[in-house]
């Protein structure tokens, strides 16, 4: 009984857990859920505390993800402002847990600069503890856009969040890769 | 049975540790105590409209933060920002002699934030509320008399609870400390009892 409970208790320690406090100001149409497509997308604001890649990150991070959800015919301008961004201290994250959180608006409009069609406030956080946790939050600017993503999915066009795509890490630096590439030129 | 006692009890033990108020909505009110300040109205009649400007945190006054620093569940007040707004400048106008109604200089604001954060301390935390507004007076003939944007910072300090009444307490602070910056600039107080005085500020 002691070791089902210290081992239960040891998991919710070091554990992370990832939550949406976003919300929907205008919500979309039905039929543009279903039948919109995305076809500009701007970044307005970055907070100042991002890298300067930050804003190309969102960009393409929300590219892939509207193209993703967002697969009708109907053609959609997608305005997003990041109005906050907290990225977790790793020191602290391994020591007393900590989080990754991302703030800001995204609006939907008819495309050239037509009506509002959807407007919502994108709240996400992702937290963690432990070395583990510290892992799991790091290339914060990377995931959290990512999420940013994935809830205009949700919000928006009603789809489950998609996967992230895997980091553009060269093949020779990940070991099972290496591995099949070795075998490969044997 | 053992087994059974342990993992009910194991059962048990997450929902206490799950289940905080961190993720339970608060609404509460937000109720304005008034600064008051001299008698300086002499009567005259001032209008007052407000409007929710609001770009970001649209919906909502503040929000839960867990042990992480993840924001959790939404604080809401228990009614509309402006109607806050509102009555709160009704009641600093009042308070200085100054009568509501039609027919004399308007006061137009807008609330451009009204959102209270929470940081975490080392043996206890603030909450922080930040309320920005513009102000403008107008003429019964229309003409701007006194413009100004007011960027304020509330507190409640030394708190243990990121809970709604301590998000509530520290934007109080923000729009008693807003409030007073509008009435101690003498150009504000005289743009709504004399209509003939201009003034322009920013802050």
């Amino acid at each position: 009984m002691i070791r089902i409970a210290l081992t239960l208790s040891t998991a919710i320690l070091l554990a992370g857990c990832v939550n949406s406090s976003s919300e929907t100001v205008r919500s979309m149409p039905a039929d543009l859920m279903k039948n919109g497509k995305v076809a500009a997308i701007t970044v307005k604001e970055v907070p100042s505390n991002t890298s300067p890649e930050f804003r190309g990150k969102m960009e393409s991070q929300l590219r892939q993800a509207m193209d993703h959800c967002a697969t009708g015919t109907e053609p959609l301008d997608l305005e997003v402002s990041v109005t906050d961004f907290k990225g977790n201290n790793a020191a602290k994250a391994i020591l007393i847990g900590d989080s990754n959180n991302i703030k800001g608006q995204a609006r939907l409009r008819r495309a050239n600069g037509g009506d509002v069609v959807g407007d919502f406030d994108i709240a996400r956080s992702v937290g963690a503890g432990g070395i583990a946790g510290a892992l799991v939050m790091s290339y914060a600017e990377d995931k959290t856009a990512f999420g940013f993503a994935a809830e205009i999915c949700k919000r928006a066009f009603g789809k489950a969040p998609y996967t992230q795509p895997r980091r553009n890490i060269p093949p020779d630096t990940i070991g099972r890769d290496s591995k099949r590439r070795k075998a490969a030129q044997d | 049975m053992n087994i059974r006692i342990g993992a009910a009890l194991a059962a048990a033990m997450t929902f206490v540790l799950l289940g905080g108020c961190a993720t339970q909505e608060d609404v509460v009110p937000i109720s304005y105590k008034a600064v008051g300040g001299a008698q300086v109205g002499n009567g005259a009649t001032v209008s007052v409209t407000v409007e929710d400007s609001r770009t970001e945190d649209r919906t909502r006054i503040s929000n839960k933060i867990n042990g992480y620093g993840m924001e959790m569940a939404a604080i809401r007040a228990n009614r509309p920002v402006p109607d806050i707004i509102k009555e709160a400048m009704e009641t600093e106008l009042r308070n200085r002699g100054f009568v509501i109604g039609q027919g004399g200089s308007s006061a137009k604001l807008s609330v451009n934030r009204f959102y209270a954060s929470f940081k975490q301390g080392f043996f206890s935390g603030d909450a922080i509320g930040d309320v920005k507004l513009h102000a403008v007076v107008l003429s019964p003939s229309g003409q701007t008399l006194y413009e100004r944007q007011v960027n304020v910072e509330g507190k409640a300090a030394n708190i243990q609870l990121a809970s709604g009444s301590n998000a509530a307490d520290a934007l109080v602070d923000g729009m008693a400390k807003a409030m007073s910056a509008l009435f101690d600039d003498p150009a504000f107080v005289a743009a709504l009892a004399k209509p003939t005085t201009t003034a322009f500020n920013n802050s």
